[in-house]
């Protein structure tokens, strides 16, 4: 394999993954210079009980900070933390600030979340320079023009780029090729894989796979026996035979679900709170579900509990929707059918699935009165005209009036990592 | 440990016919003071002060050099100035 010049083939791709370091935390520093050097952290509102650490600083990294921590616990770990909320505004804007200058080498970015990218430099050699020289560029340019820190993996596939970015942190480039990955990745606790989740590294565990050098010396046939194809996956990610390719940033994913979920600021102790939640949550989903020109075949809520312990239930619809008012009676129907009331509900989640075209027909019945159904379509669609012209609260159901115990909408839409594209 | 502060300014700005920005004379304190050339812009970030991506334009102003800055998000220009 050869990252170069001149006569020499080239036989590899060269792919970097940009990963910001400590990134709400750091650009909060950057917004507030007296905030260098200190212990701080990114959290939720305590009050609108999303009260955990979302992202923390280097200092409060080495007190035993972690991500996820409640409030309290990470202020009794680190009493000198200062605890900041956040503002996605500003994460999103720097987030589009250093993808500009991932643009500067290469239009094949792959972004997996806000503070990661994918890059693939395989055609900017020759102009930039090696890939390594790229990704240096790529780190000094963040931290010069942005205040930022970056780390950066450079590999032949995207797995060990993404490996390499973790090595060193912060604001450091590491190379990984297929003369040192041997050395520099196989000795790795294989939970450090990608896409190695926690119930999947402990079957392999019980299988006596601790690192990724063992897990790429397995056999096939052993691994597929018990994790399936996403074994063989692993196992490929394992030895450097990852192909995956780097998306296109305006590549778009066909939409598989829409859903939207909302942790009360109290908790639901009846179904009529309950059925108000969900005809608030089914409002979105409607509105997304005309965006995407698509219609709801199934319904699936997920209730957690006080306990923080979740259920999911699904169901079938009757017909094809986008309907707010019917997913929700649909919701309502999954939820009175399956919750016992064991404990009461601290947040709810509607998501629409089965997503089938538009203009999909659909088989009626006898039984179905098919002129309310385009009533009904008609006034969903003119409320939701409304809506998008004036504003949500410009219309909206009567009973939806009051407390609903629903947070204030402060939060920005972003889009999370999905799946590597082959 | 010295502080810094963001001081707002009032500039005289040429737009260029290919969008460029080019200050000719900052006002500090309600004083004007000419702007004798560029010598370099490049997009930098001051560590000393809070900013979003500013460009620095580094030019001689009445016989000196200094650093200025313009940031888009806020469109406004500034300089850093450390306070005793």
């Amino acid at each position: 394999m050869v990252f170069g010049e001149g006569n020499t083939v080239m036989k590899d791709r060269a792919i970097l993954h940009s990963d910001l370091n400590c990134f709400f935390a750091s650009v909060e520093t950057v917004l507030n210079p007296e905030y260098r050097g200190k212990a701080i952290a990114v959290c939720g509102s305590t009050e609108e009980r999303h009260g955990i650490v979302l992202a923390k600083s280097e200092k409060a990294k080495r007190a035993g900070v972690k991500t996820g921590m409640v409030n309290r616990d990470a202020l009794a770990l680190c009493p000198e933390l200062i605890i900041v909320p956040p503002q996605y505004e500003y994460y999103l804007k720097f987030s589009n600030l250093v993808r500009e200058i991932y643009y500067r080498y290469t239009d094949l970015i792959e972004p997996f979340g806000m503070d990661e990218c994918w890059l693939d430099v395989t055609g900017s050699i020759s102009l930039f320079g090696s890939a390594e020289q790229i990704a240096e560029e790529i780190r000094a340019a963040v931290k010069r023009e942005l205040g930022l820190t970056v780390s950066i993996g450079v590999s032949f596939n995207k797995v060990f780029a993404k490996l390499g970015s973790d090595m060193k942190k912060p604001d450091a480039v590491t190379v990984i090729t297929r003369e040192n990955f041997r050395d520099k990745v196989w000795p790795l606790p294989v939970g450090e894989l990608l896409y190695a989740g926690r119930s999947t590294v402990a079957k392999l565990n019980r299988m006596g796979v601790f690192t990724i050098g063992e897990l790429a010396a397995i056999s096939p046939e052993i691994i597929k026996s018990s994790l399936g194809k996403n074994g063989l996956s692993l196992i490929s990610f394992a030895r450097g035979e990852d192909s995956s390719r780097v998306m296109k940033c305006d590549f778009v994913s066909p939409v598989k679900s829409i859903g939207h979920g909302i942790t009360c600021v109290s908790e639901l102790k009846s179904e009529q709170e309950v059925w108000k939640v969900f005809l608030s949550l089914a409002q979105d989903i409607g509105h997304k579900l005309r965006l995407h020109a698509v219609r709801a075949a199934g319904i699936q809520i997920t209730v957690k509990g006080e306990d923080l312990t979740y259920r999911q239930y699904q169901c079938p619809l009757h017909f094809p929707t986008q309907s707010p008012s019917a997913i929700a009676r649909a919701a309502l129907r999954l939820f009175r059918s399956n919750y016992t009331w064991a404990q009461t509900v601290r947040s709810l989640t509607v998501r629409a699935i089965n997503l089938v075209p538009y203009n999909t027909a659909c088989q009626l019945d006898v039984f179905t009165d098919s002129a309310k159904i385009i009533r009904q379509e008609k006034l969903d669609d003119t409320v939701d005209s409304i809506r998008m012209r004036f504003g949500k609260s410009a219309i909206t159901a009567a009973v939806l009036l009051g407390d609903l115990k629903i947070p204030g909408e402060t939060r920005v839409n972003t889009v999370m990592p999905k799946l590597m594209y082959r | 440990m010295a502080k810094y502060i963001r001081m707002l300014l009032e500039a005289e700005v040429l737009f260029g016919k290919d969008g460029s920005l080019t200050p000719k004379r900052i006002f500090c304190n309600g004083r004007p003071y000419d702007i004798d050339r560029i010598i370099e812009v490049c997009p930098h970030c001051p560590i000393e002060v809070g900013c979003v991506a500013p460009i620095r334009y580094r030019a001689v102003i009445c016989g000196r050099e200094k650093e200025i800055y313009y940031e888009a998000d806020s469109n406004t220009w500034f300089s850093v100035r450390e306070i005793l």
